[in-house]
């Protein structure tokens, strides 16, 4: 395949432009939220500019009747490119994004109900905002908030398809009908709400973040009566796009199982918020400045960096005990509380990061200690080599992070199946952990009391989750079947998938084919049943199962190849009663006669295989089996008890409509 | 004399079991065995069959138990669980029938009426917290009766925490019977015998004439405002959150119930020219996809605010504990107290020459606990509530329907609240619609319309 670009005269009679069209966009931001521009030691550092991907005018919102150059200045070009049978292809191509901003991932609409009006949609192209990066920081301009949740959110979207080697896509709309729609972008609404609060809406697959007034909010003791808007927060942005983005990702994981379910996703979306400051050059190498001589282990530079991050709007809570508290495995048994057991989470990761920081640094603080006194300020080499460091070291843990997702069992995950998923992944993808990275966060989850239940050894071998057993190869007649089984059934599934698995191929396409291959991959897997003894645990083939969702998936290794495996989540609903054993429950299930009563809730079951679609081998069969007592029984006790610590609404209404907006209340704390 | 008869310098208490809905009658007798009669709440939730008939029955009956008369009526707090029969069968009461001038005969009497001070019309804090809920209860009954919140009316949300307060579609269409029209019925009828109870008030003060063995220790509604406000144990953003009436207020009628440009403007947070009327995107109204608009959020709106209304109407319940000064035994009757109420009873000092004596050691004395709110899941305290009931000899009783609550997707009782509660009390817990046989006990006597038990 052969692509070129190439600028032809634009139909609004526009001059030829030889110049190629730029990838990134530069955009300002505050570094993390407008109190930093109020103070004279952070005065210099509280803006940021934020590069994200050049993007194309949505090609549905293209007007065919109107060039979109006829008002602004556009620039058409023409991509060309020749497929394999050697046709030409011609595609128009206008800068985007559209007034909004609106691109390809995000829509940001500003629709204030509280006032009932829009709020003008800014026009990144506008040449002269092109030419200064964007509106400058500003509470009072609209237009500037439009372009900071834009410019945060696609940079979220950006670190999340780099570490996943794939397109992300939003959750679907499910229509009355029960239809899953693809949802293009996620729309976010700046000004939604009139009270203290931002959350992710899986109902309207949106954003909405809330502005008060000061006076209304007791905590802060303000004279002044100022309006603080939670879209300006950095980390606030960051976060809800996170819950977005692993509601896309992980869909199960909004129905709380256990504790750890809704604690996670929090605990997840404040990880990806916390380290992308790292990625911010000038505000990192002035915290590693200004916090100087802070090598020894007692105080860390990167503690206050953190702590000093946290200090946004109410959201300091999880990044504040990440860092610099020392660890207490014993909190996990009383936090239940989803923020608070998620910022135990939150510092295991913290603590592993600064972990592997330190190493990644030992030979620099060395350096440096030789033959200085412990005065003054330390270079600005120095400086800059340290900011390396860490940002180098934030980015490696992000993408552990964000890849141990499809590693993941689909429903009731805890945080030791986490840390299984972050060993497994990383084996997967660097299986010689040259920088210890892997230990550290062993270390680190196990001293925040973070153990996988039923461990045989807490060691990288162990924690990794077992490899599928191939060994099943026999049907019940005899006959031998092929030991490629799934890659004959899958890869043939997805050979038409991965060959536009690249990001130029709609995002919408493929969304269909996957939904398409669901079915065809559930055959196979009921034709499973017929294996001698079972390839697919955890789940029974001959009870009602979904497949919930299908994620092809390229690694590129350390040696560089590129390895592709697909993720499939499967997952299987038992109706639970109060008043029955697991032995009784499962009894009815599967041999009748059923319970007629409602079930009391649903013990949720599944698996995540992992197939490589190369070599056509099961990795991977990670399991939540409906043949475990144990987990019905803390389902037993979970839904039993969730009401003393839920929203007070459940309560009054049951918890089915909740699970729609569980964040609008899991945020208003 | 009436029927129902304590043993000397004891107590008997009757649970009736009309429905989801307080009532309780308490024989106390002296030390000659003369009978003491108080009756505590009176009410059901609406939308139970036949409440008329009910209620005048259990009315009925406590003209039987008591002859015809009570010392002391109290008034926990102004939800219809706990005061509709004051409207149901108010013809059986002497004070409070249609026709004040009309016979009196066979008609319940009642010495004096206690209420809490968040009653009393002369104190100013009362006052406001009384402003702001009707202020909000009449924002929420227009709302519904207005032909853009026709469409709100069914929903569940809105209508069942404000179940508490009568018929609000009733209300709002019709401008029928609500909580505070029953109250403030109450209250007028009763003026120039009524208390007005705070927590700390001097128990010589509250005795009951021919009682002299019997303290009352008032525990609650707290003075504290703060504690009103904090309904659910989540510690930091519980008061904030419920500063927003004002807000929510404003924005509703912002939202375009009839836009007012006063509240508007008010809230508008940029210069006015970057507004537009319109949607330059042209994205937010699509055909196709107004599923993604969020005007709608308005209704959850309305709920937050009928919620907040709910729990703080909670926590001004009228909090009481009665000693029996024989052998220092406790009944505890909490209303429908919730976490912020609770939590104040360990700072009440007491007028009077005990001051000092605690809540927590009220709480170790308890033999008799009327469980809070139905037994929900934020009306009784753990750690600072049930866990320090240690009296070898606790009951609890609960008055509650729970197909009722059923009906209503309330998760009373609360499993793991119940589950302790037959702990603490060694099985002795009561729950008044006799779905499961009670316990039995030497002390507890069951009737068709009510549970009896004996304090001794």
């Amino acid at each position: 395949m052969i692509t070129h670009s190439q600028s032809l005269k634009a139909r609004g009679g526009r001059s030829i432009y030889d110049t190629s069209r730029p990838t990134l966009r530069k955009l300002r931001i505050y570094s993390t939220d407008p109190s930093m521009a109020q103070a004279l030691a952070t005065v210099g550092i509280f803006e940021t500019i934020c590069e994200i991907p050049w993007e194309d005018y949505p090609d549905d919102l293209l007007d065919p009747t109107i060039s979109p150059t006829d008002s602004k200045m556009m620039i058409r070009q023409v991509e060309v490119s020749v497929d394999e049978h050697g046709h030409r292809n011609e595609r128009n191509k206008y800068d985007g994004p559209a007034p909004g901003p609106i691109g390809e991932y995000i829509e940001v609409i500003d629709y204030d109900p509280s006032v009932n009006s829009f709020y003008k949609p800014v026009d990144l192209n506008d040449p002269y905002l092109l030419a200064s990066d964007g509106h400058a920081p500003s509470e009072g301009n609209p237009q500037f908030h439009q372009q900071m949740v834009y410019a945060v959110a696609m940079r979220t979207v950006g670190i999340f398809e780099r570490a996943l080697g794939r397109r992300v896509f939003w959750a679907p709309h499910v229509t009355e009908n029960g239809e899953r729609q693809f949802v293009r972008r996620l729309r976010i609404y700046p000004h939604a709400l009139n009270e203290p609060n931002a959350y992710y809406s899986r109902k309207n697959v949106a954003l909405l973040f809330g502005y008060f007034r000061s006076r209304d909010v007791a905590e802060i003791d303000n004279d002044d009566d100022s309006v603080i808007f939670t879209c300006l927060s950095h980390d606030i942005i960051a976060h809800e796009t996170t819950h977005a983005l692993l509601d896309g990702i992980c869909p199960r994981l909004l129905n709380a199982t256990n504790v750890d379910v809704l604690a996670f996703h929090e605990a997840f979306s404040d990880v990806v918020a916390l380290l992308q400051h790292f990625s911010m050059k000038g505000v990192l190498t002035h915290q590693i400045a200004s916090s100087r001589g802070d090598f020894d282990d007692s105080s860390t530079d990167l503690g206050n960096l953190a702590r000093q991050f946290g200090q946004a709007l109410g959201r300091d809570r999880a990044l504040r005990s990440a860092a610099g508290q020392p660890a207490d495995p014993s909190r996990l048994k009383h936090a239940l509380e989803p923020h608070d057991r998620g910022s135990i989470l939150v510092a295991a990761v913290f603590d592993a990061f600064y972990a592997i920081y330190k190493r990644r640094a030992a030979d620099l603080h060395r350096i440096a200690r030789w033959g200085h006194a412990d005065s003054g300020e330390i270079s600005p080499d120095l400086v800059a080599r340290l900011s390396k460091e860490a940002a180098k070291s934030a980015e490696h843990v992000l993408h552990m992070c964000i890849r141990a997702l499809d590693f993941m069992p689909p429903v009731d995950v805890t945080f030791g199946d986490y840390l299984r998923a972050i060993i497994t992944a990383d084996m997967e993808a660097v299986p010689n952990d040259q920088h210890k990275y892997r230990t550290a966060f062993m270390e680190a989850f196990r001293n925040h009391g973070i153990y996988p239940a039923g461990l045989q050894s807490f060691s990288e071998d162990g924690l990794k989750w077992e490899s599928a057993d191939l060994t099943s190869g026999e049907l019940y007649d005899g006959e031998l079947l092929d030991r490629h089984a799934m890659r004959l059934l899958l890869g043939r599934e997805f050979a038409e998938v991965l060959a536009s698995w690249d990001l130029r191929k709609d995002r919408e396409h493929v969304f269909q084919v996957l939904e398409e291959r669901k079915d065809r991959v559930k055959g196979v897997i009921e034709r499973s049943v017929q294996y001698k003894s079972p390839l697919i645990a955890g789940i029974d083939l001959n009870r009602p199962f979904e497949v919930e969702s299908i994620r092809p998936c390229r690694r590129m290794t350390d040696e560089g190849d590129i390895s592709i495996d697909a993720t499939i989540n499967i997952t299987q609903s038992v109706p639970g009663y109060f008043d029955r054993t697991h032995s009784e429950a499962i009894a009815a299930w599967l041999f009748g006669p059923a319970d007629p009563r409602e079930p009391d809730f649903s013990f949720e079951c599944g698996c995540t295989l992992i197939v490589d679609l190369e070599t056509g081998l099961l990795k991977y069969c990670i399991s939540k089996s409906y043949d475990d007592p144990e987990r019905y029984v803390q389902h037993q006790r979970f839904f039993g008890s969730e009401f003393q610590k839920a929203d007070l609404r459940a309560v009054y209404r049951g918890s089915e409509d909740g699970s729609a907006e569980v964040f609008r209340h899991l945020h208003m704390t | 004399m009436g029927s129902m008869t304590a043993r000397p310098g004891g107590c008997k208490i009757r649970m009736y079991r009309h429905g989801l809905g307080d009532c309780f009658l308490l024989a106390f007798a002296n030390q000659a065995g003369h009978q003491r009669y108080v009756m505590i709440d009176f009410g059901v939730l609406t939308g139970t069959p036949d409440v008329k008939t009910r209620m005048t029955e259990v009315a009925k009956d406590i003209y039987k138990a008591t002859g015809g008369h009570l010392h002391r009526l109290i008034v926990t707090h102004e939800h219809w669980d706990h005061i509709s029969g004051f409207y149901q069968a108010q013809n059986e009461f002497a004070d409070l029938q249609e026709d004040p001038e009309g016979s009196k005969a066979k008609k319940l009497t009642v010495d004096e009426l206690w209420l809490a001070w968040t009653e009393d019309p002369s104190d100013r804090v009362a006052g406001e917290l009384r402003g702001r809920r009707s202020m909000a209860m009449a924002e929420i009954a227009k709302v519904l009766g207005s032909p853009s919140g026709a469409a709100f009316r069914d929903l569940a949300g809105v209508h069942s925490p404000l179940a508490f307060f009568g018929d609000t579609t009733q209300l709002a269409l019709s401008g029928r019977v609500g909580t505070d029209d029953v109250m403030d019925h109450v209250k007028e009828r009763f003026e120039g015998r009524t208390k007005y109870l705070r927590p700390g008030d001097d128990p010589d003060e509250l005795r009951i004439s021919g009682l002299p063995d019997l303290s009352v220790f008032v525990l609650g509604p707290p003075r504290d405002r703060k504690f009103i406000r904090k309904s659910r144990p989540s510690s930091r953003h519980q008061e904030t959150y419920l500063h927003a009436p004002t807000r929510t207020y404003l924005k509703m009628s912002g939202a375009g119930f009839q836009a007012s440009s006063d509240h508007a403007a008010n809230i508008a947070p940029f210069n006015p020219r970057y507004q537009m009327e319109y949607d330059e995107t042209e994205l937010y109204g699509q055909p196709g996809l107004e599923w993604r608009q969020i005007g709608s959020s308005f209704s959850d709106e309305l709920e937050d605010l009928a919620l907040r209304l709910d729990a703080h109407t909670n926590n001004t319940s009228l909090v009481l504990a009665f000693e029996l000064e024989k052998d220092g035994r406790v009944l505890l009757f909490p209303g429908d107290a919730q976490v912020g109420n609770w939590l104040s009873w360990s700072s009440v000092k007491w007028k009077g020459d005990r001051p000092d004596i605690g809540s927590d050691d009220l709480l170790a004395r308890t033999v008799f606990y009327k469980v809070g709110h139905h037994a929900s899941h934020n009306a009784t305290l753990k750690e600072e509530g049930l866990e320090k009931m240690t009296h070898e000899d606790l009951a609890a009783f609960i008055p509650l329907d729970r197909q009722m609550a059923q009906k209503q997707r309330w998760t009373m009782p609360h499993p793991e609240l119940f589950e302790r509660l037959h702990e603490q009390t060694e099985g002795r817990v009561y729950i008044s619609d006799g779905l499961d046989t009670p316990s039995q006990d030497v002390n507890f006597t069951e009737h068709t319309l009510y549970y009896e038990y004996d304090v001794a």
